[in-house]
């Protein structure tokens, strides 16, 4: 810096003397002169206080400019224009800087320039994160991260007492419904048998038996001419009739019973009378027993329960009286 | 707490201006000491193995939160990225605390994400919904921050070849520099304490590093 008339041009330049096209000028020389970049460095320096035995004089000769500056209402630190090109910049900032953009086109291009390479830098930072954060990704989808991270199921933790109670709880909720579906499964239809055939053969032989008293006999005579005639209103109330005069349990009794099973299974009451006829072919002391048991068989064949059909029907297959019927029933079933 | 310390004189050099101040204080109002500091340190270094870390805790809640609410395995992934993107871009800048935990932060980013998504597809007001076990406590956490300041925080990308070019062109120091200073926004005193040095050496540095760009985008243009 031993050239007087390059820090006259420097400080001319940079306390604002120069004319936009001096300063044009002048930048473009410091672009292409390395030399005198040089010189300016160390000039900047100099300003920058570095070099002490300069800095009281050049701090007295600033502070004069700054306050010029500053009146003129023009004075801008580095900090504000940045604060400014940030967006950061207080209101009365912007007016300031906005005022002097208006009257001085240099340093509106300057700020172009600046507010242009910012943005750029901004995203050049942004692609330089975005690359950092990829690469991490990329290597936990690798691993295969995300797909681990599906939402873990929810844990329903139960106290042992709550836990024995609920086990109870479902036993008793799984026998409920495997018996209704049991009973679903097993359930007698409602519908009256078309063709039904009265199995009378017992009732005939009771009927006709002696030591009956003259009304029993006579009612039961009665109900069988009925039912012969297909009169089945008036059966009923006779086999009521009979029913009072027999006493409870008596094989009588229970022909009659078997009378109104069928009547009730012919009337469409098919359940009661299938119920009935269970009962009855269970019964050993009873008199019609393999008739009972057969009927229930056919019964429920006619009614399309299939497989009660056969298990009743099966053991009839060695019953000489209902052998043959029961195995031409079970072959269509089969 | 109020620190004062006596730099003796300062001056600045700008292309714009030049300014001075004798006796020269400095103050600085120190904020109080957060439990996730070295947290956000590592997040401004870029440590790759701070974010996988990151992704380990804070994803699986931000997953169920997306999945919960009628979303994609990729929509969870594409927007936990983008939230962290945010908070990169936060962190550096100069009065960015953490009042909440990193995870609460990104829930709450991915929150708000989500629901700008769906709102913009529905057009109606939606309320999302919460798993209470995870997403209550973490809503709870940052509910004092506004979410709202970070959504809309995107830089603008529609940038020139030429200053990606002149960009380019620059030596790493002056580029991460500039990066710092005007890309993440950390201010020069944070960053003269990261690098150990001062901030007027930083303030004269990053002045001629930005001559330079000029000077590098002047000659692309030029050049055309």
């Amino acid at each position: 810096m031993k050239n007087e008339a390059l820090i006259d041009l420097f400080d001319r330049y940079h306390f604002l003397r120069m004319t936009e096209q001096e300063r044009e000028q002048f930048e473009t020389q410091l672009i292409t002169d390395t030399s005198l970049a040089e010189e300016y460095d160390i000039y900047q320096q100099l300003l920058a206080g570095l070099k002490k035995a300069d800095r009281q004089r050049s701090i007295a000769f600033l502070t004069e400019i700054k306050t010029g500056l500053n009146d003129a209402g023009l004075f801008l630190s580095p900090e504000e224009i940045d604060s400014y090109l940030l967006k950061k910049a207080p209101k009365d900032i912007q007016n300031k800087i906005e005022k002097r953009l208006q009257e001085d086109s240099k340093f509106k291009k300057q700020i172009d320039t600046d507010a242009e390479l910012i943005a750029g830098l901004k995203a050049f930072q942004e692609e330089k994160n975005k690359n950092v954060i990829a690469a991490v990704k990329a290597e936990l989808q690798q691993e295969g991260f995300f797909e681990i991270q599906a939402p873990k199921k929810k844990e329903y933790k139960i106290a042992p007492k709550r836990r024995q109670w609920a086990i109870a709880a479902s036993i008793a909720i799984v026998t409920v419904l495997a018996a209704w579906l049991w009973r679903i499964n097993t359930a007698i239809p409602n519908l009256p048998i078309a063709q039904f055939e009265w199995e009378l053969e017992e009732a005939k032989a009771v009927a006709n038996k002696k030591g009956f008293t003259g009304n029993v006999a006579s009612l039961l005579t009665q109900s069988l001419t009925a039912i012969e005639n297909n009169n089945l209103q008036a059966v009923r109330p006779t086999l009521d009739k009979i029913s009072l005069e027999l006493s409870a349990n008596s094989s009588s009794q229970k022909i009659v019973q078997f009378l109104n099973a069928q009547l009730d299974v012919k009337e469409g009451r098919t359940r009661q009378g299938v119920k009935q006829l269970k009962r009855l072919s269970k019964d050993k002391d009873f008199i019609a027993q393999p008739t009972a048991s057969w009927l229930l068989g056919r019964s429920y064949w006619q009614l399309g329960c299939y497989k009660l059909a056969k298990k009743q029907l099966l053991p009839l297959i060695n019953n000489p009286q209902y052998s043959e019927r029961a195995q031409r029933i079970l072959e269509t079933i089969e | 707490m109020i620190t004062f310390s006596n730099k003796g004189y300062n001056i600045h050099i700008s292309h714009y201006n030049i300014a001075t101040t004798n006796d020269y204080i400095e103050f600085s109002i120190e904020m109080p000491i957060m439990d996730n500091n070295d947290l956000l340190y590592l997040i401004k270094s870029n440590d790759p193995d701070t974010f996988r870390n990151i992704y380990r805790s804070a994803y699986p809640s931000c997953q169920q939160l997306i999945l919960r609410n009628s979303g994609t395995q990729d929509d969870a992934a594409d927007l936990f990225q983008e939230a962290l993107l945010i908070l990169m871009r936060n962190a550096r800048k100069t009065g960015f605390r953490l009042n909440s935990t990193v995870n609460a932060f990104l829930y709450g980013i991915v929150r708000n994400l989500w629901l700008k998504k769906l709102q913009k597809k529905k057009k109606n007001k939606i309320d999302l919904i919460i798993d209470e076990e995870i997403g209550t406590p973490l809503k709870n956490i940052a509910s004092d921050i506004d979410f709202s300041a970070y959504l809309d925080d995107q830089p603008e990308m529609t940038v020139s070849k030429k200053v990606s070019e002149a960009i380019a062109t620059l030596g790493e120091q002056c580029r991460e520099l500039l990066l710092d200073f005007y890309g993440m926004e950390t201010s020069l005193k944070e960053l003269a304490e990261e690098r150990k040095t001062t901030s007027d050496y930083l303030k004269l540095k990053k002045y001629r590093c930005m001559q330079r760009l000029r000077a590098q985008l002047l000659q692309k243009k030029e050049v055309q």
